[in-house]
């Protein structure tokens, strides 16, 4: 007797164990089906439109189609608005989208704009321009016209964006590739790798500004390039644009320019005594006809930046001195004019002003503690 | 020789309760003094680490509501019961207090001698007093900094804490200057948030710096953004971009120093300074770019 009601119970705990896990399984199930919905929303636009997203964690994709609509996805967001916030009405296309996501921490309210939590995928026409900010997540851009974006921690992508770029990164690294237009492209200690880039306009330009990022700089056709870094190292590999004005500027990163045989340039570095000038190329030294110019000293006034210029300072006085261009092991032929005056302004910094061929481009170099490398590719 | 700056400073400087002059006398030392950057870097840390861990604590209403109101209500009570009975000891109290000075009053002979003895003490006091006043220098104020100096006689010891870094010449530090910041009355008392005991600014010696040409724009403005990133200090930077902050401002502060240095040593090299204010520049843009991560990180 006693042994059966034992049995009895643990029938029953059986059963309600199993039953307790179908429940459990069922509303997994449901809850899984739920958080792979995809939530989609799409709105006519004008093929130019200004696209605008902002969220604070989880990647972002744009892309450009050949539809005149902006469509937004999801699948793992609550919700997703896409507001017209040109003043036209419904009816018209629109020439400004706001894409606003509530994610599902926060469901049943739009949460203020940059807060919310969520993968996205965006779909544009081809001319839109679209901006972009996130806190921590990637954002990959491709086809599309204007691209402005900007990241604390993620890594941003772009491909193939025909009139500019505008980036800007915290953390995270940057990659553009066969892009043409203006472009700017800012990080704080990610790397910055550009790949193909081409102006579509004689004005456009190219500027790369890290603090501790490398920059790697391939086949840019810009004719006004700037890169600037602090401690990061800049590679240029490429021809120069005939005409082109380059400027490097670096404190303890290293700059190498790998170039075409033949390439034609006039080089004006300010390098420490420290640091060297390496070229593969003949370089003819030539005299400083200018003494350097005592930059202006920066405006009394305060203002948010302050001016980059320095104080009026006496300028130095040209003295004739030894050739200090250091004949590295690379460098195959020097070709030197007589008499070579090399502007020694002071005992720590040099400025060393040479040419290669015609002299079509212009580089501007100026490392405090870094080596120059002149590099036949 | 270069004298370091004390914590107490250091404090001062993150919990602004410094003057703008003085904020920038610190800020361009900190440009100049690697040990100094350092120094303030890890206090700024641990000043950080602990207002989160504590936020909740700073945050909260102390003493509670709950208990502050019965403790009203225990005072209220105290008081009626007690509104009558409190003027009788008051008036002995203060006929007692009366007597006293009475006492102290009458000459006996003993006490005669006494006073006798103690002005003679106050004399000789007053006089030797008088003597070392006029063998010190009377102070110079600087009026570009706005700060005090004081040549100090070798033998005098200097009133903070010195460390020598030997890295610098002397010609550029004031051996020990005493700034005596004016207390201004009325003046709004920051709450602070201190993880460290520190002495206020005016007892303070700020090591001068000499400033280069045109560097006092740039000093005012990374000050300022300084200011504007330390502002919301109740809300901790997050840590990846405070990671990346102080990895990217120590390269900058490095990549200043050395220019600043180079540029110091050839004050005619329009070079040197052009390489100086580089630095600077990125400095500002640094700040700025995390003076705006900050503003993006608020709800």
């Amino acid at each position: 007797m006693k042994f059966r009601a034992l049995k009895i119970c643990l029938v029953l705990v059986l059963v309600s164990i199993v039953g307790t896990t179908d429940v459990w399984a069922r509303a997994a199930n449901r809850n899984d089906d739920v958080r792979s919905q995809k939530v989609e929303r799409t709105i006519a636009a004008e093929p130019s439109v200004t696209v605008s997203i902002c969220v604070m964690a989880g990647s972002i994709s744009v892309h450009g189609w050949d539809k005149d609509e902006v469509s937004a996805r999801s699948s793992d967001a609550a919700q997703i608005e896409l507001r017209q916030k040109d003043g036209a009405g419904q009816s018209a296309k629109a020439l400004r989208v706001e894409v606003f996501v509530v994610d599902k921490s926060d469901e049943g309210r739009i949460k203020t704009n940059c807060q919310a939590s969520s993968e996205l995928e965006l779909f544009v026409p081809r001319a839109a321009s679209v901006h972009v900010q996130t806190r921590d997540g990637e954002i990959n851009i491709a086809d599309i016209a204007v691209a402005v974006a900007g990241t604390q921690n993620g890594d941003i992508s772009i491909e193939r964006v025909s009139r500019a770029v505008e980036v800007g990164s915290v953390g995270g690294s940057v990659s553009i590739k066969d892009s043409t237009g203006r472009t700017s492209v800012t990080t704080i200690g990610g790397a910055i790798e550009v790949v193909n880039l081409r102006p579509s306009a004689a004005a456009d330009g190219f500027e790369a500004v890290s603090v501790s990022g490398d920059l790697n700089l391939e086949g840019v056709s810009h004719s006004q390039l700037n890169a600037r870094t602090v401690s990061g190292d800049v590679h240029l590999i490429g021809p120069l644009a005939a005409g082109g004005r380059y400027g490097f500027k670096t404190m303890s990163g290293d700059i190498t320019l790998t170039l075409p045989d033949d390439s034609s340039f006039n080089l004006s570095a300010k390098v420490s005594k420290d640091g060297e000038i390496i070229s593969d190329f003949p370089l003819t030294l030539i005299p400083d006809a200018t003494p350097p110019t005592a930059p202006k000293p920066p405006a009394s006034a305060v203002s948010s930046v302050p001016p980059k210029s320095a104080p009026s300072a006496p300028a130095a006085t040209p003295e004739a001195s030894p050739v200090i261009v250091r004949v590295a092991p690379r460098m195959s032929k020097v070709f030197v004019t007589s008499p070579v005056i090399v502007t020694v302004t002071t005992p720590t910094l040099r400025r060393v002003n040479a040419v290669c061929g015609a002299g079509n481009a212009s580089i501007q170099v100026a490392s405090f503690s870094g080596t120059l490398h002149l590099l036949k590719k | 020789m270069r004298r370091c700056l004390d914590e107490g400073i250091l404090q001062s400087y993150f919990d602004r309760e410094l003057s703008n002059e003085h904020m920038e006398a610190v800020t361009s030392h900190l440009v100049s003094c690697m040990k100094c950057a350092v120094a303030a870097r890890e206090l700024e840390g641990e000043v950080l680490l602990l207002s989160s861990a504590l936020a909740t604590e700073f945050d909260a209403t102390v003493p509670t509501e709950r208990l502050r109101h019965r403790i009203d209500v225990a005072v209220a009570g105290f008081g009626l019961g007690n509104q009558n009975a409190v003027s009788e000891p008051v008036v002995l109290a203060g006929r007692g207090w009366l007597q006293s000075l009475t006492t102290l009053f009458a000459f006996t002979p003993q006490r005669t001698f006494g006073y006798a003895a103690l002005a003679v003490v106050l004399a000789f006091a007053a006089i030797v007093g008088s003597l070392q006043w006029g063998q010190n220098p009377s102070p110079t104020i600087d009026s570009k900094n706005n700060i005090a100096n004081v040549a100090l006689a070798p033998p005098q010891a200097p009133i903070t804490k010195i460390s020598n870094t030997g890295g610098e010449p002397a010609s550029n530090v004031v051996p020990a200057p005493v700034a005596k910041a004016p207390v201004v009355a009325g003046e709004r008392v920051q709450r602070t948030r201190s993880v460290r005991p520190h002495t206020t600014v005016s007892n303070q010696a700020l090591p001068q710096v000499k400033l280069l040409p045109g560097e006092r724009s740039y000093l005012k403005t990374i000050a300022a953004l300084d200011s504007t990133i330390k502002a919301g200090s109740n809300r901790p930077m997050r840590p990846a971009l405070q990671a990346e902050y102080e990895r990217n401002l120590a390269v900058v502060d490095r990549a200043l120093a050395a220019t600043r240095n180079a540029a110091k040593k050839n004050p005619n090299d329009p070079d040197a300074a052009e390489f100086m204010f580089n630095a600077y520049q990125s400095k500002v843009d640094l700040l700025n770019t995390v003076a705006d991560a900050r503003l993006y990180n608020r709800p």
